[in-house]
């Protein structure tokens, strides 16, 4: 067997490329390459004897993230494809200058234009969203009135509601088709934001209409951007201040245009930079130091978990439109639209609500009470209506508790509402239910995962198990990605197997037989199997998932005339 | 492990090679570890079956060399055994719980080996060509335990014949040239399975995924998207083989040769998986009297082949019928079709075999036999001019490598790279002179490797379709 020391030589430099930057790593720069995530470990030796192909495939992973290369790859990647006119690989819709996000998370989803479909509800979904709406003002509006609060809810309209036509043919029909349709019709939001028009007592404003006669101007909503900032966020201020005081801003917003960093950055992996107008105002003062410190750890003390350092912030202004206290909770739309609230309050502080489970948002309310400010001023995008609707049943929980400033409240006791069941009627036949963090590894309005390898079980009272319920009905999609993992979900009552699924494609709606149940009942999934999304080398989602609840119902008897 | 993982590349790959490099004496016994490492890293224990495969030849061999009275008595018996493995592990919950319907969950929970139908058949071409005459008994273990569990195309081919390589196992050089050739095969190897297969089977994938959802467009883009994956990615992947057989000191045969230009089925068998098809040629289909014995015998002969075909593929309905499917237009051909299209200008045979083929692929493809007539349903139905992923098909991630994948699919680029550089030659050239060529095609492979690379970096998806068969 021979071979040439040219041979060799050619060899063994090829294959020393190929180690080398492996060997030659960095922590720091190792950290980079994992971009915002943990970095898988090296198995352990034992492993590797063990269970060998599990052992294998981490250490794949893991020679992934410590690659020297692995950073800069993505970047250049990225930014070349992005000048041919593609998009990557990560989960965005795109026409000319126009960057639609699907996904602001790395949750796996069945559609990844999903965030499109929330902006833009189908029609038959309006009546519900009208009367959830409705309902969660109304739990918000009894929680901060009896402390004086004046409360304003702001929905920021994004841009698949403000340009639909460009969705067309980048995004599904029935999803453009939605978009146009509720351009057309104004929908649920902006028929509320006539009913309850924001003025000095608050209220609620869409200003879907106010923007629209300035959206050919390319800088005003920036089309790379997913979130609205400069002149289209100068603008919703300028209403809100507007209503409250029945007069104009005490401060204008001064606008300069600007080449900044657009904010898809971080998905698109690489810096992308566009003109757009920056907003500055008089008199504005970002608060920093001790009083942030203290402010930062008074919020802490409320025992909330995930706490946004970046978005929780102070300002002052020494030209106020309204010389008290604000608060703004939202979500990362919040993170824009606050710094230029701050102009009209002379004093405001913000906090960002994203991943906050249902003990967070109502520990967040608790606090508000507690700093009883003269302003509460909610704002997300229409989008994320959900976290809206979130925060109002947190604020139902208070009502329901009729907690005080002062009285304590235990994390178990804020999350008892849901733990296990939280219901809420929606009609006659059916009643819904969320899930607390116990069952679920994260709660996503529509995307609830539950963990592989684990039971989940509900247990039924005897009042809710009896007299007219006749039936569950589960959506459910056991997790499977595309290698050949496959996830078996067993459904139990009472311990004994109903019912096993493990197709894998698309929801299932399953229904389960409890016209014979009298009296207390334990119904249970249990997963065997499950695996993780960054598994299939398509996200970075390290989450062990094993079945998707979409929907979960009870069934009852139809009264009889 | 996949040839395009990090593990592959950046460690498993370049340890072998400097170790082989280095290493001037037992370069067998140090493939061999290697080749058994690379099977336990993907298949874990599992390695226990390759090893008994290994044995079960090498011990039928041996014995049909010794009593030689025996020997055919033998050569059935080894391949009884060579057999009942694969049946065991391929085909055992397809028979009990597909086909007679006894739903034992045992069956369900049969692991199937990596590679099996591969390395089985590799079994199977030993033990028949020592007992024709056409191969010297391997005595020693460590040269066929080689022979059948040789890492670069243990586990997707191509089906290496044990007297292609006999010599080779005994005697083999490694120059420059061999270097040059070996990297030209890996890297384009790589490159159309990272750069051309992966990106169009996200479309694929969507389309064979979600078949009550998928429009007639949807469908015909799909089908024609996993015509150029399965392509790309199992050309590639025997490319990547050939590659690093060649690296070190092996000569691989061709496996593929543009089959998208075919003009006839037929023809497509002789280009497309051409280890494949001349193994069952010559080791089923010549054995029960190919076309010997009249028209009837001939076509019987065809349909048996293309059932195991089909069967090989895997242990489903939809492989048996992609299988006759095939058989079906092998049988027209040779009755009244080839004749017919002989006549035909060359577009029109072509476009008849390429769509018999796409056709074909959605058989192969769909999960299960139902997603299939409903493909089939949606395509031909009266939706079949309309789309409903048009935003997923209208995408430059998709568009950019099925437009490339369509050219690279026949062999013009190779005639026009020809030209400025030397293309990876399957036959081993004599000469080792460098020429420029060499040069301008030593840029262009260390370009595509990088290139490649960068795309394993950074991330996605990158199955191996002949993984699983």
């Amino acid at each position: 067997m021979m071979m040439t020391l040219r041979a060799k030589l050619i060899l063994i430099v090829v294959s020393v490329g190929l180690i080398l930057p492996i060997i030659v790593t960095h922590p720091e720069r190792v950290q980079s390459a994992a971009i915002g995530r943990d970095i898988q470990p090296a198995p352990r030796v034992a492993a590797l004897v063990r269970s060998p192909v599990q052992a294998f495939k981490q250490l794949n992973d893991h020679l992934l993230d410590i690659h020297r290369l692995t950073n800069r790859s993505i970047i250049y990647y990225q930014k070349a494809y992005y000048q041919l006119g593609g998009i990557g690989t990560e989960v965005l819709a795109r026409k000319g200058e126009f960057l639609f996000l699907g996904s602001n998370s790395d949750e796996p989803v069945a559609d990844p234009h999903h965030a499109i479909g929330w902006a833009c509800p189908p029609e038959e979904d309006w009546p519900q969203i009208r009367e959830d709406f409705e309902r969660s003002l109304d739990r918000l509006q009894s929680l901060t009135e009896p402390h004086g609060i004046r409360l304003s809810v702001v929905i920021s309209p994004s841009k698949p509601r403000l340009y639909p036509e460009v969705l067309k043919g980048i995004t599904s029909d029935e999803k453009y088709t939605n978009c146009m349709n509720i351009a057309r019709k104004g929908g649920p939001l902006r028929a509320a934001s006539r009913d309850h028009a924001l003025n000095r007592n608050g209220g609620f404003l869409y200003p879907v209409d106010a923007l629209e006669p300035f959206l050919d101007d390319p800088a005003f909503y920036p089309a790379v951007n997913f979130h609205n900032d400069g002149k289209s966020v100068a603008l919703q201020i300028e209403l809100v201040l507007e209503a409250l005081t029945g007069k104009p801003p005490v401060s204008q917003a001064e606008f300069t245009l600007t080449r900044q960093i657009v904010d898809v950055s971080n998905v698109l992996n690489f810096e992308l930079y566009k003109d757009y107008y920056l907003a500055t105002y008089e008199g504005v003062e970002h608060i920093k130091g001790a009083e942030l410190d203290a402010y930062r750890q008074a919020f802490q003390d409320f025992g909330i978990k995930v706490f946004n350092e970046n978005q929780s912030r102070i300002w002052k202004s020494s030209k106020p439109s309204i010389d008290g206290y604000g608060i703004v909770l939202g979500n990362s739309f919040s993170g824009y639209f606050s710094p230029q609230l701050a102009s009209g309050f002379a004093d405001m502080r913000q906090v960002q609500l994203n991943f906050m489970d249902h003990s967070d948002l109502v520990a967040t309310l608790q606090w508000v009470l507690t700093e009883s400010p003269d302003d509460l001023i909610i704002n997300v995008h229409d989008a994320g209506f959900s976290r809206f609707v979130q925060l109002a049943d947190a604020a139902a929980q208070l009502l329901e508790m009729d907690w005080k400033p002062g009285d304590k409240l235990t994390n178990s006791l804020r999350s008892a509402g849901s733990e296990v069941a939280d219901f809420e009627t929606l009609d006659d036949a059916q009643t819904y239910i969320s899930f607390g963090e116990d069952w679920w590894l994260g709660y996503n309005d529509r995307n609830v995962w539950g963990r592989g390898n684990a039971d989940l079980k509900l247990s039924l009272t005897p009042e809710n198990a009896s007299g007219t319920l006749v039936g569950l009905e589960f959506e459910l999609v056991p997790y499977r990605d595309q290698s050949n993992v496959v996830t078996k979900v067993e459904i139990r009552v009472n311990g004994e197997a109903v019912q096993t699924l493990t197709e894998p494609s698309g929801p299932r709606l399953v229904s389960v037989d409890l016209s014979e149940i009298d009296g207390a009942a334990e119904i249970t999934l249990a997963v065997k199997g499950g695996g993780r999304p960054s598994d299939t080398g398509d996200s970075r989602d390290q989450r062990f998932l094993g079945v998707n609840l979409s929907k979960f119902a009870f069934i009852y008897k139809p009264a009889e005339d | 492990m996949v040839f395009s993982s990090a593990l592959f590349l950046f460690l498993f790959l370049p340890i072998f090679l400097i170790a082989y490099s280095v290493i001037p004496f037992r370069r067998n016994i140090l493939y061999l570890l290697f080749s058994l490492a690379f099977f336990f890293i993907g298949e874990g224990w599992f390695i226990a079956v390759m090893i008994a495969s290994i044995a079960i030849n090498y011990g039928f061999a041996l014995a049909m060399d010794r009593l030689k009275a025996l020997r055919t008595k033998i050569l059935w018996a080894g391949i009884a055994a060579n057999l009942a493995l694969l049946f065991y592990f391929k085909y055992t919950g397809f028979l009990l719980n597909e086909a007679l319907g006894l739903n034992l969950e045992f069956a369900n929970e049969i692991h199937l080996v990596l590679g099996i139908s591969f390395f089985t058949f590799q079994g199977l071409s030993y033990l028949i060509d020592v007992w024709r005459g056409d191969a010297h008994v391997q005595k020693d273990p460590f040269r066929l335990a080689l022979y059948i569990a040789m890492f670069p195309q243990l586990i997707a081919g191509p089906i290496v014949r044990y007297n292609t390589i006999e010599e080779q196992l005994s005697k083999r050089e490694t120059n420059l040239i061999d270097v040059y050739h070996g990297l030209a095969f890996f890297v384009l190897g790589l490159t159309s399975k990272v750069w051309l297969a992966d990106p169009v089977a996200v479309f694929a994938d969507q389309v064979f995924n979600n078949p009550g959802e998928a429009a007639g467009l949807d469908v015909a883009v799909g089908t024609l998207a996993y015509s150029l994956q399965i392509f790309f990615d199992f050309a590639g992947y025997s490319g990547m083989a050939v590659g690093l057989g060649r690296l070190t000191g092996f000569t691989f045969p061709q496996n593929f040769n543009y089959p998208y230009i075919s003009q006839s089925i037929t023809e497509f068998w002789r280009r497309w998986h051409i280890s494949l098809s001349t193994w069952f040629r010559d080791y089923v289909y010549i054995p029960l009297g190919g076309n010997r014995a009249g028209a009837a015998r001939t076509y019987l002969n065809l349909f048996i082949v293309f059932t195991v075909t089909g069967m090989w593929h895997g242990a489903a309905w939809n492989f048996l019928l992609w299988g006759w499917w095939h058989g079906l237009a092998l049988i027209l051909e040779r009755s009244f079709l080839k004749g017919m299209l002989d006549k035909l200008p060359g577009v029109i045979s072509g476009l008849y075999a390429l769509l018999w083929v796409m056709l074909g692929w959605v058989l192969f493809r769909a999960n299960t036999l139902a997603d299939a007539m409903t493909l089939y349903s949606s395509f031909f139905g009266p939706d079949a001019m309309s789309f409903t992923w048009f935003y997923k098909v209208n995408r430059l991630d998709f568009l950019l490598p099925l437009g490339v994948g369509l050219v690279f699919a026949t062999p013009l680029p190779r005639k026009l790279l020809s030209a400025i550089m030397v293309m990876p030659e399957y036959e081993r050239s004599s000469s080792t002179a460098l020429r420029p060529g060499h040069y301008i095609g030593a840029g262009v492979i260390a370009f595509l490797f990088a290139f490649s690379i960068m795309k394993v970096l950074t991330g996605g998806y990158s199955p191996f379709i002949y993984f699983r068969f």
